[in-house]
């Protein structure tokens, strides 16, 4: 790819919504390691006080994580 | 069904924090009040609003110009927001649902998890407990009946603040009481 050809592309309509396509999928990946280390807190929480509430906060956790992860992949797939 | 509102649970008894003795037993789990979430409660609400002024911008951009913003935009745009909103809405909850005071029938125990990745745990014995104070200051606190219990002890950790606590004083009278208990078992 040339990088002349690329740079004149960003100022079409195309080229920016492409840009903002970009941008979105890598915040999801930033989201998806969010998502993770809330699994991680989650089980750092639990572990150090347990209630008949832990085992849905750590599903919660886990099918937030899955799902933003699913999302992602996605987003890379239809974008 | 243990309400998942509650700041201040008496006998929990499926309750348990890492580090308890066999003979050990959680008389009260203790939380800043609910209220005190208001403001991350508030900016979940306006920001699970956004997205419907978002599309109605985005449906009368692409009513005078026909696939101005890509459809699939729009949906990945509107699905993320609502995850992203889901996320910073637990990671909240769950931050005011495992910060808790912890009174047992031998310590009092102070759990802190600031953020998602900081964690600091502090114990002192009840028999080390030397003075309880309760104080409610500001007009939220007046209203709501909201305030912080300080409690001074022997040890290493001479200052344990129970920050926001709904009715400090009823707090303060159980400590209190708790510590006076195990003074006379000791025989102090």
């Amino acid at each position: 790819m040339d990088i002349n050809n690329v740079i004149p592309q960003l100022f079409t309509l195309d080229g920016f919504i492409k840009l903002i396509e970009f941008l979105i999928v890598i915040i999801q990946i930033i989201y998806c390691v969010f998502a993770f280390l809330i699994t991680r807190q989650v089980k750092l929480m639990t572990h150090s006080f347990h209630t008949e509430a832990s085992i849905v906060f750590g599903t919660i956790a886990w099918i937030h994580f899955l799902f933003a992860a699913g999302f992602t992949i996605l987003s890379f797939l239809i974008l | 069904m243990i309400n998942p509102f509650s700041s201040r649970l008496v006998n929990p008894r499926s309750s348990r924090y890492d580090g308890e003795d066999q003979d050990e037993q959680i008389l009260y789990v203790l939380r800043k009040a609910f209220i005190t979430n208001y403001k991350w409660v508030l900016i979940t609400i306006f920001f699970a609003l956004f997205p419907f002024l978002l599309n109605y911008f985005f449906m009368s951009v692409n009513g005078k110009t026909p696939d101005f913003i890509p459809a699939r935009l729009i949906f990945i745009v509107n699905i993320f927001w609502y995850l992203f909103l889901f996320g910073f809405m637990f990671a909240n909850y769950i931050n005011w649902y495992y910060n808790i005071y912890l009174i047992t029938n031998k310590k009092i125990i102070d759990m802190d998890f600031v953020g998602i990745l900081y964690k600091n745990v502090s114990e002192a014995p009840l028999s080390n407990v030397e003075d309880v104070t309760s104080n409610i200051s500001g007009a939220f606190g007046t209203i709501f009946n909201i305030g912080d219990v300080l409690i001074q002890t022997a040890g290493e950790k001479t200052e344990f603040e129970f920050h926001d606590m709904s009715n400090p004083s009823k707090v303060r009278d159980i400590l209190s009481d708790l510590v006076m208990e195990e003074r006379k078992k000791h025989g102090h």
